[in-house]
């Protein structure tokens, strides 16, 4: 049975390698193609394969309807969906999808409504771009001194607006990222999950912008809204980013391309890599439920 | 590039599932297939391969002799050759391989043998099953009282053959894996390194047995030991086990089947996986070069 697995730079993180590599060993066959984030269609589908594994970090709608697109011909089910990826990454989409699922979100991008969303939630807001990752793109606004850099941000994000939300007092202490993929008859199952805990000071809990990753516990009420989220999604594996604020868990993020996550000072490093593997194995081999 | 892996049957370790990613990312063509340890013969190749990435973890001499000259047969390189494979899995020939570079070692066949050896030693020794893995099969000897599971180590070798070692008191404090590479272009090169540390009140560092691993420095003594050890070995990727003895390093072992060792506490985790990637690359573009300078392919 062949794989063919979209694959970002060949320098790709521990995380990505180790999940590559949990999913090669178990298949006779894969064929890698590298793909740069910027491509805007993905290369041609190599004869025989049974499944595609994007791992190729680009988050265009182009390229990912195009890839949905080119599966369906050549009979291949694609781990993740093009088009549930492209849902996971612009976050204006959650504003419908996950709605009383998530902060209060707006998208704006005018600084004068950001200023009157600001008033209106009477507390600090987030604003992202909606297309962001690894904790770029992305600034708290307390006060009028935040102007300047929410329209740096309103300029970048090149017309396609800005997530406001508002901020959850739970940023600080750290969000938790659960890995949620399909198990058996297609019913989603918890993989692994983590704390990630900002640096001092900071409220960003990134990896990337400094973050640090921790062992916890997972709540009753995060199991619940990890599946809720999955089940929306139609992802096939994805990370989900929760924080809480007022008491209440509530989604921030969904990641279409997170890692395996081993970590050896995470209980639950080892669960993420053979169990995604089995499911992209019981995809190619059964499609998907 | 068309790489085929002989791999392990899942699940395999984290940091071997890391080496073959690392190895994935970096071809256009993976087959994989999967090899037991109890394999004799090496599986049917897939067609138009361009370099064989021996992760079996067998160490049979029939499978290991076959698989090169398998790929000899489809005009291919090996990484690791069989024969360096069998060099650094049968401690029985680090007598000669090695000679100078490891504590006085003997080969033993019987209990007469091993009394003999501890007798002219006059101190305790290492008994080691010549093919053992993860920290298995070995015990200190120190004279009578341990004969009795002398003789049932010697009885469960196939062969009725140990090693028999000076005990390294150095060694109790730990060792230190390095891996070396061997690049076709630049020669041999450290990849990566970190110290291990038996379990309290243990004497062997492997993880199988409590061994923990931590960050360490290299000594240039220790660089030079292993950059030798691995000309040597003939291996294109090994893990080579140092210890210290009276000020000097020693070598304990070497591997060929060693790991990518990722792990976010050491320092030097980052380097062995993609190191390894690159080797191969090179070594499917040019081949390996012979000893008389031309290339392997």
């Amino acid at each position: 049975m062949r794989l063919w697995i979209l694959i970002g730079p060949p320098t790709v993180s521990e995380d990505t390698a180790y999940l590559v590599g949990r999913v090669t060993s178990r298949f006779g066959d894969v064929t890698v193609t590298q793909v740069s984030a910027t491509d805007s269609k993905p290369p041609p589908v190599p004869d025989g394969v049974a499944a595609i594994l994007n791992r190729s970090f680009n988050g265009s709608r182009a390229f990912l309807t195009e890839l949905d697109k080119v599966a369906a011909t050549a009979g291949a089910a694609v781990v993740n969906p093009g088009a549930a990826t492209f849902r996971a990454c612009d976050k204006r989409s959650y504003i419908q999808d996950y709605a009383g699922l998530i902060p209060r979100t707006w998208t704006s991008g005018s600084i004068d409504e950001i200023a009157d969303l600001h008033s209106q939630v009477g507390d600090d807001v987030v604003l992202k771009n909606p297309f962001g990752k690894h904790g770029k793109d992305m600034i708290r606004f307390s006060s009028e001194k935040d102007i300047e850099a929410a329209a740096s941000l309103i300029e970048l994000s090149g017309g396609s607006g800005l997530v406001v939300q508002q901020f959850c007092s739970g940023f600080l202490s750290g969000d938790k990222r659960v890995i949620v993929h399909r198990g058996l008859r297609g019913r989603f199952e918890i993989a692994a999950w983590f704390k990630r805990v900002p640096k001092p000071g900071e409220w960003k809990s990134n990896v990337s912008a400094g973050g640090s990753v921790v062992s916890c516990e997972l709540e009753q009420d995060e199991r619940d809204l990890a599946i809720e989220v999955a089940e929306i999604a139609g992802l096939d594996y994805v990370g989900i980013d929760l924080a809480r604020h007022d008491g209440r868990c509530l989604l921030i993020e969904t990641n279409a391309y997170t890692g395996g996550h081993i970590n050896f000072d995470t209980e639950r490093q080892t669960h993420s890599g053979d169990d995604f593997a089995r499911m992209v194995l019981r995809i190619a081999r059964d499609g998907r439920p | 590039m068309r790489l085929w892996i002989l791999a392990k049957k899942p699940p395999s370790t984290e940091d071997a599932a890391y080496l073959i990613g690392r190895l994935a990312a970096r071809s256009q063509h993976v087959f994989v297939t999967h090899v037991t340890e109890t394999d004799r013969q090496p599986p049917e190749p897939p067609p138009g391969i361009e370099i064989i990435f021996n992760y079996s973890f067998n160490t049979s001499e029939s499978y290991l002799h076959s698989l090169d000259a398998l790929a000899a047969d489809l005009g291919v390189t090996v990484i690791n050759t069989g024969t360096a494979t069998i060099t650094a899995c049968d401690k029985r020939g680090y007598i000669e391989h090695f000679s100078g570079m490891i504590p006085s070692t003997w080969v033993v066949g019987s209990l007469r043998e091993i009394l003999e050896v501890q007798g002219q030693v006059g101190d305790e020794i290492v008994l080691k099953d010549p093919f053992g893995k993860h920290g298995k099969k070995i015990m200190r000897f120190s004279g009578e009282a341990d004969r009795d599971a002398a003789a049932a180590l010697l009885e469960s070798i196939p062969n009725r053959q140990l090693v028999a070692q000076v005990f390294c008191r150095g060694f109790v404090e730990g060792d230190k894996r390095i891996i070396v590479h061997n690049d076709p272009r630049n020669g041999v090169a450290v990849a990566a390194w970190f110290a291990r540390t038996p379990a309290p009140g243990g004497w062997i560092s492997n993880f199988r047995t409590g061994g923990r691993i931590h960050n360490c420095e290299l000594a240039q003594d220790e660089i030079e030991m292993a950059l030798r050890v691995a000309e040597i070995s003939g291996l294109d990727y090994v893990g080579i086990d140092l210890g210290r003895e009276a000020g000097c390093p020693l070598l304990i072992e070497t591997n060929a089947y060693t790991g990518g060792h990722i792990n976010f506490d050491i320092d030097h985790r980052e380097h062995s996986g993609d190191a390894l990637a690159q080797v191969v690359a090179a070594l499917a573009a040019n081949g390996r070069k012979s000893a008389s300078g031309h290339k392997g392919r």
